[in-house]
């Protein structure tokens, strides 16, 4: 399909977001790097480059393209375009569980680093995302299955899940304090080389799984009865998905904390961008997901440097009014 | 479609099961709390046309769903070419029947017309080119060229049949005889210009061995084309004639609680509610 302009777009977004990429590895806290030194670095600068700023951009990098693609499938499941972590208790369920492990083991004796790099919250707070998660889609089953009771259990596990956080929050110290506050607000610090390998894996496993099922996931978007005319088998190939939802979610919600609204907004702009058939909007996402995730982390370390604004922050204050924007839009053409 | 399959006649009604494209028996299925769907016996023949007619309320798009194999009856079987739905998957069954439901318009998707229509192929291994020659084919002849490329979700109701029509007919393209088609009220949205067009390729595809079941409510349309008429009513079967039969004022004044006339306009009888 060369010479398409479909094919021609998501060139385009590949061409920027390795622009992008590139642009996120020469700027940093520590010094700048011109383009042409990018790959002639020695000694110190080597150092820095290879390990701290390769990592760190890596992971926004997959972590930014995983959150996407996880928003695309979701958003495709649910039939609703505003179908992401948030709303679906996924990142309560994590911040809930990491908050517990953060408390737990400030009562045992156990200090994590500040920006988690101890594995230990980040392993709870996947189970906490895995099982808010499976309780939403329970929850959502046994009241019919219904797409809005689904999210409407949604938002109640996620009332429940801040609520619970906020209590442990009001018991905490001031050290539990930080670590929580940092987990609350995002952050791409925890991006050492095992957690890139980490997001790496569920991202690209997760990004297979759904572009082989590409043509399914449109047939899913007119409907399950219609799906199931045309061949799909709904029941087997929705569970899949939705696993392969937890996974990729639960495993970068736990190393990123709360990152807000990539998941959201990345789909929606891939959508008018290249239409909503999933063999172009997938990879469209993936591109635009990766790129606001580079560009939000360039800023969150350059902005205040060398200080970081939470990434979280920055990715909210960027993505709420565009949620807003959706919203209106959503409710105008409904009514139309 | 290969061959023509052999047309049967409406009448003669040889119950050998393998001569049947579909069998239902002893369906029992609770559509709400005071309705439970009832079909003792329920076949169609290769190459049938049998138009399914009956008031709001009857059951009709229960049964539908339940012979497509989009429901499980609670009791009961349904076999499709000899084989029971629930030993056939849904790739399987998209390979024998294809569907056009009432409705199925409802969700806006993004796709455009044409990206819902080539999802037929979904079920076939065609190849890229011939998809998008027969998806044009198919939307020339129901008058949809013009709107492939646009957003399915902002289609006219009437538009939005015909792209799911098509894509049924796209779905049925290629396969054996006593391939299925299911539709439930496919002419709902249609003006006469397009409902012709619908029943254009509705007779080609009879014509080329498909067997077709049709909910509609077009009693005329029914007698005019259909083989054969299963009449419903509070989630049974009360009838089941020669679509010629049907233009019989008692029998439609008992179905339908309402009056109606029997006219005759040059060799065609047509009924007309007078109420």
């Amino acid at each position: 399909m060369f010479g398409h302009p479909r094919s021609f777009k998501i060139s385009l977004l590949a061409a920027l977001t390795a622009a992008v990429f590139l642009l996120a590895l020469s700027v940093g806290a520590a010094r700048d790097f011109s383009l042409p030194s990018l790959f002639g670095t020695q000694g110190f600068d080597r150092d820095i480059l290879l390990d701290i700023r390769l990592p760190r951009v890596l992971f926004a990098f997959f972590a930014g393209a995983g959150l996407a693609l996880t928003g695309v499938i979701m958003q495709c499941l649910f039939r609703n375009p505003l179908a992401e972590p948030f709303l679906m208790g996924t990142s309560a369920g994590a911040m809930l569980f990491a908050i517990i492990a953060i408390f737990a083991a400030g009562r045992l004796g156990i200090h994590f680093h500040a920006g988690l790099s101890g594995l230990g919250p980040a392993l709870f707070s996947f189970i906490g995302a895995a099982l808010a998660f499976s309780l939403v889609l329970h929850l959502g089953r046994s009241t019919g299955g219904q797409v809005q009771f689904v999210l409407l259990a949604g938002i109640a596990i996620n009332a429940i899940a801040s609520s619970a956080s906020g209590v442990f929050i009001f018991m905490a110290n001031d050290r539990e304090l930080r670590d929580i506050t940092f987990w609350n607000l995002g952050s791409y610090g925890a991006a050492t080389y095992p957690a890139v390998a980490l997001a790496a894996v569920v991202t690209v496993a997760a990004a297979v799984v759904a572009l082989v099922m590409h043509r399914r996931l449109d047939a899913l978007l007119l409907g399950d009865l219609v799906a199931f005319d045309l061949g799909v088998k709904v029941k087997q190939d929705r569970r899949l998905l939705f696993i392969v939802v937890v996974i990729c979610q639960g495993a970068l919600v736990s190393l990123t904390g709360m990152i807000a609204f990539i998941a959201l907004v990345a789909p929606h702009l891939a959508r008018m961008a290249v239409g909503a058939t999933h063999r172009a909007l997938l990879p469209a996402s993936i591109l635009i997901g990766a790129a606001i995730s580079l560009l939000a982390d360039t800023f969150a370390r350059k902005l205040a440097a060398p200080a970081e604004i939470p990434l979280g922050v920055l990715t909210g204050i960027m993505g709420a009014p565009f949620f807003l924007y959706m919203l209106v839009r959503h409710k105008t053409r409904s009514e139309a | 479609m290969r061959s023509r399959a052999d047309v049967t006649g409406a009448n003669s009604l040889p119950r050998d099961p393998k001569r049947e494209v579909l069998r239902a028996a002893n369906i029992v299925h609770r559509i709400n709390a005071q309705l439970t769907l009832q079909v003792a016996e329920f076949f169609l023949k290769p190459g049938e046309f049998v138009a399914v007619l009956g008031p709001n309320g009857a059951g009709k798009t229960t049964l539908m769903n339940i012979l497509s194999g989009g429901l499980k009856p609670r009791q009961g079987s349904v076999s499709l070419a000899g084989k029971n739905l629930r030993d056939l998957q849904a790739p399987e069954l998209a390979a024998r029947r294809a569907v056009v439901r009432a409705s199925s318009d409802g969700l806006a998707t993004g796709l455009t017309a044409r990206e819902v229509i080539e999802l037929a192929s979904l079920s076939q291994h065609i190849s890229q080119r011939l998809l998008h020659t027969l998806t044009v084919a198919y939307a020339r002849a129901l008058d949809l060229e013009a709107r492939l490329d646009a957003d399915f979700g902002v289609l006219s109701s009437g538009e939005k049949q015909r792209v799911h029509f098509a894509r049924a007919l796209l779905q049925a393209n290629g396969r054996e005889p006593g391939f299925l088609l299911l539709l439930d009220e496919p002419f709902a949205h249609l003006d006469a210009k397009h409902a012709q067009a619908v029943t254009r390729e509705l007779l080609q595809l009879k014509d080329n061995g498909a067997t077709i079941i049709c909910i509609l409510h077009d009693i005329n349309y029914a007698a005019h084309h259909a083989d054969r008429v299963v009449l419903m009513k509070r989630a049974g079967v009360v009838a089941e004639l020669p679509a010629k039969e049907i233009m019989n004022k008692a029998l439609l004044e008992q179905i339908y609680e309402t009056p109606f006339a029997i006219m005759r306009q040059g060799k065609k009888t047509y009924a007309i509610s007078t109420n």
